[in-house]
């Protein structure tokens, strides 16, 4: 069988083996990414360190388990993934996969909005941080999406392969996400209503 | 996709994340912005949404903690430890 990412695992093969460099390298190069995305999910500087320390060292420790079929970025984010997850659930947040379109019922048969009322949000700080709090009540799942997509910039297949989905899918929950932040934030800054 | 999204409000929402991260095709974004054109209330909407879109890119991932430097050296120096044992006294 092919090694997909045969540089990963030459790489992984060296910390097995203790070669100090190679840590070194995959040290620098995730920890500040894992810490940055970590911050947003738990909105918690100190717990997002923890986390990524755990993670680089669970990396590091398990290097010899690496086989190369995702990239060692793309396993090792998934390790920080279920820290982060596990951190949320000892929080009481369940991770909770958002199925559901957010604007399911808000169109008439001719595909028009059945209420029209919105009202543009002035663009200052109290929006802004409207809009934050409504990120963080997201299905976790939709908030990954969100704040990965943040991280890895426009194209978002890098961003799929660490959530686990195709690049389409990512795009559906992605919009989601979005769209539940919308909706959400639009409630509390009052243009809903009638 | 086709000019239903000229026409139709969810049609427009269905391709708006897209819209915005410039994912469309030139002929399918030049019917977005017909339809924004036409349709002010989406005009809101996306305008709503672009904040969303920002405030999530916009996480200052420059500020690291100072003493980001120092945890770095302890996940190493954790990994050594794990590998050897503690070093000896006097080594
Ligand atoms: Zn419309």
């Amino acid at each position: 069988m092919e090694v997909a990412h045969a540089d990963d695992v030459e790489l992984a093969h060296r910390i097995a083996a203790g070669d100090e460099a190679a840590a070194e390298e995959v040290v620098r190069s995730l920890g500040r990414e894992m810490f940055g995305f970590a911050r947003r999910m738990l909105s918690d500087s100190g717990a997002a360190e923890d986390a990524m320390q755990e993670t680089l060292l669970a990396i590091l420790k398990g290097a010899s388990k690496f086989d190369g079929r995702v990239p060692l970025r793309a396993w090792g984010f998934g390790i920080l993934r279920h820290k982060i997850t596990d951190t949320l659930r000892k929080r009481g947040r369940e991770a909770v996969i958002g199925d559901v379109d957010p604007e399911r019922d808000a169109f008439n048969a001719k595909g028009a909005w059945k209420h029209m009322n919105f009202a543009p949000w002035r663009e200052d700080e109290e929006t802004l941080q409207v809009v934050r709090d409504c990120m963080e009540t997201l299905p976790l799942r939709q908030r990954e999406a969100l704040e990965l997509f943040a991280v890895e910039g426009k194209d978002g297949v890098e961003a799929a392969a660490l959530l686990g989905v195709t690049p389409v899918n990512l795009r559906q929950i992605l919009h989601r996400g979005r769209s539940a932040v919308r909706k959400c934030a639009d409630a509390k800054l009052g243009s809903d209503e009638d | 996709m086709d000019d239903r999204i000229r026409a139709r409000c969810d049609c427009f929402y269905q391709v708006l994340s897209d819209y915005i991260d410039g994912e469309l095709s030139e002929e399918e974004a030049g019917l977005v912005r017909e339809h924004l054109l036409l349709c002010p209330p989406c005009l809101v909407y996306l305008e709503q949404f672009r904040i969303v879109h920002q405030a999530c890119g916009k996480v200052e991932s420059d500020d690291l903690p100072a003493d980001f430097d120092v945890v770095m050296q302890g996940v190493m120096t954790a990994w050594r430890k794990d590998r050897c044992g503690d070093p000896e006294p006097g080594s």
